[in-house]
């Protein structure tokens, strides 16, 4: 009679197994959802008192930082207003297994300011996908300010069309 | 049969306990492949996971999936006569281990389409049609996928008890067969559609491993391996001999038969070159073990199958797997054993009784038949010198008592609870059985059984 069920009984207990590291997963994901934010609060203050002390690296952080825009306003001398204007420029169209990919980058002068999606793929999988990769995607390149950026683990597809595409306006700009 | 002294007898006590550590290994190490398996899943949950109802849905439904996926191939390696699991656990219980996973794995398949199809509602507000095609056209390499989940669905029904006992032993294996294919075709869309294998190499080298690994297991022990002991050995129908009503006999000769390793009690797996024999193998037990040459099973003609095996020609070429089956006098370690036969159980411990009395012991036979008529190979049991034979001949209705029963056992071998016992017989009477010893204080690791069924 035991012999019986035995396979159900497995079933079950598979599944109560199951629901308990999806519970555990998503309540660990919570955990260090939060604390990464509480860490990244601590460090733009600690980065904050130690550009304050160390005037070295504060300086030749200035350098690094005037050399572009130096180059940046010979380059936007035909338009007055030089460094400040915002550009929109639309990417290539990158075709990947599941479909084809499209963004569009706003400049404020050379610096990328925003990433949009014109175009994914439009099945409901890279809908998912997409829908959790390109904010992060959008993060990297603005804080990367090239198409130079990591991929998205589980959205490998996504993230290569993206920097393609990205690349793409970069280069026409 | 060359006389087996005292020393070997001493060896075996280890094999018992080695047999119930193997198992208990073989558990372990099934339990940890699903950990690795919630593991590969917990690493593939991205940081950025956002969680919603249907992702979460959806996730369940991807870790049903891939436990599914797992035990699978769990089933198939336990099954795939791999020589360390045979020792460990001996194929009667793995074959049940199989039937159990088989019902996990058929509730996790369904699981899996249930929760993905839910899941996608929720998240695009479809409703259930709908959302399962839009999944099938969406994920890529669905239609294999489709084709061998609604095998695997046909498969575990027609397993399921009671549609099993609607069936032919072959249409039953050969649809089982099917199961090969199905989990061919379901393989790719795990690889190429699941969420925790695209883009995580790891995985994905950890699951193509598992699988390859697991074909090769087949390939090697259920179609290499065999093919070259059939050649070897070049097994033919010698003989069919009536035993009783409802038993024969079929004798066989080859070439080094004896270096085949089959020990008395143990089991093969028969397919004869013959018309309405090659397309399915049966498992037959050993009722005398090779010698001289030949080697002899005794059947009780129970199946369609066996009932056609009066009809074989001498000369008909026949195929042997095996031997299989921990069912062997290696497992006695007391001086008095008892042997309970049943039907066509008779055939093993008949084998069993003549190792037994050539070491020396004097073990008594309880034989069970509905009538004398039915009685097999009783004339050659009571030529062996020092075996008690007893036929308890009649149906219970008929006795008015059941002769395996507390009560009549107890007056038989009042001190019961220090002998050993083998029972070989229909799953009814080995119940019977077995429950008597045990409520007559024999302990569970004296009591060895075998079933007489593979299905």
């Amino acid at each position: 009679m035991r012999r019986k069920w035995r396979g159900t009984i497995l079933f079950a207990v598979i599944m109560v197994v199951m629901g308990a590291t999806v519970g555990l997963r998503l309540y660990d994901l919570g955990e260090t959802q939060t604390t990464a934010s509480a860490s990244s609060t601590t460090t733009t203050t600690s980065g904050g008192t130690t550009s304050g002390t160390s005037t070295g690296s504060t300086t030749t952080g200035d350098a690094t930082a005037t050399s572009p825009s130096a180059t940046a306003t010979p380059s936007a001398t035909p338009s007055t207003a030089a460094a400040s204007a915002t550009k929109t420029i639309t990417g290539a169209v990158e075709q990947n297994r599941y479909g084809s990919f499209q963004v569009q980058v706003t400049f404020s002068g050379s610096t990328i300011t925003a990433v949009q999606v014109l175009q994914s793929p439009g099945d409901r999988r890279s809908q998912e996908i997409n829908q959790q990769a390109t904010p992060i995607l959008e993060q990297e390149a603005i804080a990367a300010q090239s198409a130079n950026i990591d991929t998205v683990s589980g959205a490998t597809y996504t993230s290569e069309s993206y920097m393609q595409s990205l690349q793409s306006a970069i280069d026409q700009l | 049969m060359s006389a087996i002294t005292a020393p070997r007898r001493m060896v075996i006590r280890g094999t018992a306990t080695r047999s119930r550590r193997g198992s208990a290994t073989v558990r372990v190490a099934l339990a940890l492949g699903l950990v690795g398996v919630l593991l590969m899943w917990w690493l593939a949950v991205p940081a950025t996971f956002a969680v919603t109802p249907a992702s979460v849905v959806t996730t369940m439904g991807e870790l049903a999936g891939m436990l599914g996926g797992y035990l699978v191939c769990a089933q198939l390696l336990l099954i795939a006569r791999v020589p360390w699991f045979e020792n460990a656990v001996g194929l009667d219980r793995l074959v049940a281990w199989h039937r159990s996973l088989g019902t996990s794995v058929i509730l996790l398949i369904v699981a899996h389409v249930v929760l993905l199809v839910a899941g996608g509602e929720l998240f695009d507000q479809k409703t259930p049609w709908p959302e399962f095609v839009a999944i099938l056209q969406d994920y890529p390499d669905m239609l294999t996928a489709l084709i061998g989940t609604i095998a695997f669905v046909v498969v575990g029904l027609t397993s399921a008890r009671w549609i099993r006992s609607l069936l032919s032993y072959e249409v039953w294996y050969w649809v089982h067969v099917t199961t090969y294919v199905a989990i061919f075709l379901t393989f790719f869309h795990q690889l190429s559609g699941g969420a925790h294998f695209v883009g995580y190499p790891v995985n994905r080298v950890l699951w193509i491993v598992l699988y390859l690994g697991t074909a090769a297991a087949v390939l090697t022990w259920r179609f290499i391996l065999p093919t070259a002991d059939a050649w070897r050995h070049r097994m033919r129908v010698v003989a069919v001999v009536p035993e009783s009503e409802g038993t024969l006999s079929v004798w066989f000769s080859g070439t080094h038969l004896h270096t085949r390793g089959v020990r008395a009690g143990n089991f093969m797996s028969f397919r004869f070159l013959a018309w309405g024999h090659l397309g399915t193998a049966h498992p037959y037990s050993i009722s005398r073990v090779p010698a001289d040459g030949y080697l002899r099973i005794t059947v009780g003609e129970l199946g369609d199958h066996s009932s056609r095996l009066r009809d074989l020609k001498p000369g008909t070429l026949a195929f042997a797997e095996g031997p299989f089956g921990q069912f062997t006098a290696d497992h006695a370690s007391r001086q008095q054993v008892l042997l309970i036969a049943g039907g066509a159980g008779i055939g093993p411990i008949r084998a069993l009784a003549e190792e037994l009395v050539a070491r020396g012991l004097q073990p008594v036979l309880i034989y069970r038949a509905h009538s004398a008529a039915h009685l097999a190979l009783l004339a050659e049991l009571q030529a062996m010198p020092g075996l008690t034979v007893v036929p308890v001949v009649g149906r219970r209705a008929e006795l008015g008592y059941d002769p395996l029963g507390v009560g009549a056992m107890s007056r038989f071998i009042p001190d019961l609870h220090d002998w050993e016992a083998f029972l070989c017989g229909p799953e009814g009477m080995a119940d019977t059985a077995e429950s008597t010893l045990r409520s007559l204080r024999m302990p569970r690791r004296f009591i060895h059984r075998e079933e007489l069924s593979m299905s």
